[in-house]
């Protein structure tokens, strides 16, 4: 599904961020993606959806070439990929419903349509009492699930997580947690990336390290 | 593109446009006064040549005959001028009736005409036409006509004054397209930084929506409909306002003194308040694509 290949990132000023990286997440794995702040766990999940390219190397997404691919392409791709980020990236002018709904609007989805899916996907994340609440007044783990339901709606083959506990207490984390192997079953490739470890082996799955920009 | 998308966009470029607050007014007031200034210069060539009438204040055409035709050939001639639709009167005027004028003219100075060996004025036509708007165009066109007869030496209908109206006319059309031009980029500048402020306010929410897969188009849409919606306003109000002016004008005139009740002042005519919205909202448009292209390529 993921394949890297002899993959580097250097940043202007030569920041290296990622260091000949070769590896191969398959469909349907459930992936953390484990080192500590600054190891190139964000670049490498930018990689994968085209928001940095390759220095050297290649990075393919369902056998396409995402390193060399065309500007105009890359929204094609992106609707392939959920994306929960570390700073939840909520539009605050919109609603939690309309926050949703958004990831479905973007693709040009009937309305009627958007309206059913939307709901599902906030009853998924249990937020549909709070569909007509602004992001500003929800708590951190309410905004999280937004995030999710928003990166699920679209049941992308797909999904990425930035730091999606970061700042969780153990229930919360859980049932995020779950969420997302709960997407996982339904056949959805997920990687998690944290600087947790011990979250990773509870949870079971694969775990890549990663340190300076290699994987250990 | 499917109707509910359309019904998304204009509605994100409503509340954009609402959200960019005293910046979108201030952009509409300041290109209602650019396309405002642009419509009076236009309203003022359409009524030009109505002034220039009242100016030229002629509404006759001379027409002058060779000595040696019949009295015959002469009735004929008047007969077919005054058939023609503008003309509303002919009156033949011999040379000796044309020598007994010019002496009344000249008053206490006619003696120098009685040592002539021959009367040296020619036999003439006076042709007056019907009032018009444009009466010197009637008699460019009447008197081009007559100049092709084998009966005439010579017609004048003031052609001096005629070709003089026709350079101005000439010239103010040159400044009007140049101010247009003008204008036009004032208008296009003033909107492509309304709505480049109003993106770069937005540049959280435009990353999002690239982030979960929206194309340039979907976002460049509704920023498009908002300029187009900018520059309909402008130029409407413009419109709008030039026809109070107008209106007021009108009222004014029509109790001031007899001379400028005479001029017809027209409104300017549809394809000039088609030109104005069309240059108002192409600007419109093109200056949120051009802030557009900017962002898109640079965020």
């Amino acid at each position: 599904m993921i394949e890297f290949r002899y993959l580097s990132k250097v940043y202007d000023r030569g920041i290296r961020a990622l260091n000949n990286i070769t590896l191969k997440i398959e469909r349907g794995e459930f992936v953390f993606l484990v080192g500590l702040s600054g190891a190139g766990k964000t670049t490498f999940l930018r990689m994968i959806y085209a928001d940095e390219r390759p220095t050297s190397g290649f990075v393919y997404v369902a056998g396409k070439d995402v390193g060399n691919i065309p500007r105009r392409n890359i929204p094609y791709l992106r609707r392939q990929i959920g994306i929960v980020f570390q700073d939840f990236k909520l539009l605050y002018s919109k609603t939690v419903f309309e926050n949703v709904a958004f990831a479905l609007r973007v693709i040009g989805t009937k309305e009627a349509e958007v309206y059913k899916r939307t709901l599902k996907a906030l009853n998924i994340v249990e937020l549909t009492q709070k569909k007509s609440c602004f992001p500003y007044e929800l708590s951190g783990g309410e905004q999280q699930r937004v995030a999710i339901a928003r990166a699920i709606i679209n049941d992308p083959p797909i999904l990425l997580s930035d730091e999606p506990t970061g700042n969780l207490d153990a229930q919360l984390t859980n049932g995020i947690i779950n969420l997302f192997l709960n997407a996982n079953e339904q056949g959805t490739t997920v990687i998690i990336a944290t600087h947790d470890l011990e979250l990773a082996r509870r949870y079971g799955g694969r775990i890549i390290h990663i340190a300076n920009g290699e994987i250990l | 593109m499917r109707f509910q998308t359309t019904k998304y966009f204009i509605k994100e470029a409503c509340i954009n446009f609402k959200r960019a607050g005293v910046m979108s007014y201030a952009s509409i007031g300041i290109i209602t006064v650019t396309l405002f200034v642009l419509s009076l210069f236009l309203l003022f060539t359409t009524n030009l040549k109505g002034v220039a009438d009242l100016v030229v204040k002629r509404t006759s055409i001379l027409v002058y005959l060779k000595d040696r035709i019949s009295q015959q050939q002469i009735i004929e001639f008047e007969k077919t001028i005054s058939e023609m639709e503008q003309v509303s009167e002919v009156v033949y005027i011999s040379k000796q009736d044309a020598l007994k004028k010019f002496k009344e003219n000249l008053g206490e100075n006619k003696d120098i005409l009685d040592n002539l060996p021959s009367n040296p004025l020619p036999n003439y036509l006076e042709i007056k036409v019907k009032r018009s708007n444009f009466v010197w165009e009637e008699l460019k066109k009447i008197a081009q006509e007559l100049e092709k007869s084998d009966l005439v030496t010579e017609v004048d209908y003031g052609q001096r004054v005629v070709n003089i109206l026709d350079k101005i006319t000439y010239g103010l059309m040159i400044i009007i397209i140049g101010i247009t031009i003008v204008l036009g980029l004032v208008t296009l500048i003033i909107i492509s930084n309304t709505i480049g402020l109003g993106l770069f306010a937005r540049e959280e929410e435009i990353a999002i929506m690239k982030l979960v897969g929206a194309t340039n188009w979907f976002i460049r849409c509704p920023a498009l409909i908002e300029g187009l919606l900018q520059g309909l306003i402008s130029g409407g109000m413009a419109i709008g306002l030039l026809w109070l002016l107008y209106k007021f004008i009108v009222v004014k005139l029509s109790t001031a003194d007899a001379l400028f009740q005479l001029i017809p002042i027209k409104f300017i005519p549809l394809e000039f308040i088609s030109g104005i919205l069309l240059t108002s909202i192409l600007s419109g448009c093109l200056g949120s694509f051009l802030s557009l292209h900017y962002f898109l390529k640079h965020k």
